[in-house]
């Protein structure tokens, strides 16, 4: 073997290990930062579905109890609307804020998580029984 | 005097390479930097691949979102101005006096069916850019007839909506979407 072939081959081995090295690196960093936004996500996800799940347990409970001879309770506040959370996360994903229109029939959930990423979904309250619906 | 054999035998250890040995470095080298980028091309398109499907489901959901606020809005709708219609197929609204009432200002309305206590519902996105636009979704309307104070059903009364996923564009309500 001759100086000349040895030092090609071996710069060459060198560049290219050098260069997917950096390449992986770089991979690694997008895969976990995808990661993170998936999370992210999925804890949006799960928190507007526990605002779905909360207003039909609630009207569900509130036919339970309802007795034919008295008037139906009015819409629900803002607190009975909560959903249940299982257990007190210390780092969230996303936060969920919820608010209800002047006529307190409406509601939006709005599940926020970082770098702008944002859900809102709109519930009425008279689809699942838990105001009359006079406005 | 030196050995004529000996003195040959010394050259070719100085000298001359074994002809399996000559010049086998460089395709080495060339074939290990080659693999090198190929698994780095490999892992790179794996990421590539990972960031695409990521922002499919984002499209996805945000849809969902919309279609499920356009049901919820059309189905509060029905509740409030004609809850009648809650137990006809939407081929029957026209005829109503409340049609007018009827309907979400982002999402159009492809079908209604209803059966025993509830009601398929297909909602169909509009106004919206691609890929989103003509996204579709179906939904379930649960109700039950009011009891009249005289013992006879009364209109219906919604007591739910639940979602049901998102549908092909141009397929029956039953039919799911390919994910």
């Amino acid at each position: 073997m001759n100086l000349v072939e040895l030092l090609v081959a071996s710069s060459l081995v060198l560049g290219s290990t050098t260069g997917s090295l950096g390449i992986w690196a770089r991979t690694a960093q997008a895969t976990h930062d995808t990661a993170l936004r998936l999370r992210q996500e999925l804890q949006a996800e799960e928190q507007l579905l526990a605002v779905q799940a909360r207003l039909q347990s609630l009207a569900a409970e509130r036919r339970a109890a309802a007795e034919p001879s008295e008037p139906p309770p009015g819409c629900p506040g803002l607190a009975d609307l909560q959903p249940v959370v299982p257990a007190p996360d210390a780092d969230p994903a996303a936060t969920l804020d919820l608010q209800l229109d002047a006529t307190g029939e409406i509601l939006t959930a709005r599940a926020a998580a970082a770098a702008g990423y944002q859900r809102e979904r709109m519930f009425d309250l008279v689809v699942y029984g838990l105001c009359a619906g006079a406005s | 005097m030196p050995c004529r054999g000996s003195r040959w035998r010394g050259l070719a250890l100085r000298h001359r390479p074994l002809p399996a040995e000559a010049g086998f470095l460089l395709p080495l080298a060339l074939t290990v930097a080659l693999l090198l980028l190929l698994g780095s091309l490999m892992l790179v398109s794996l990421a590539l691949q990972g960031r695409v499907q990521a922002s499919v489901q984002r499209q996805r959901r945000q849809a969902e979102d919309r279609l499920m606020s356009a049901a919820q809005q059309l189905a509060g709708r029905l509740q409030r101005h004609c809850p009648e219609l809650l137990a006809q197929p939407h081929t029957a609204w026209s005829a109503s006096p409340c049609s007018g009432f009827v309907g979400a200002e982002s999402a159009q309305l492809v079908s209604y069916q209803p059966g025993e206590g509830s009601g398929e519902l297909l909602l169909e996105l509009q106004g919206v850019e691609p890929p989103l636009r003509a996204a579709r979704a179906a939904f379930t309307l649960h109700w039950q007839l009011e009891l009249q104070p005289d013992g006879e059903a009364g209109l219906p009364r919604l007591t739910g909506l639940g979602e049901r996923g998102l549908r092909a564009t141009g397929a029956p309500a039953g039919q799911e979407a390919g994910s």
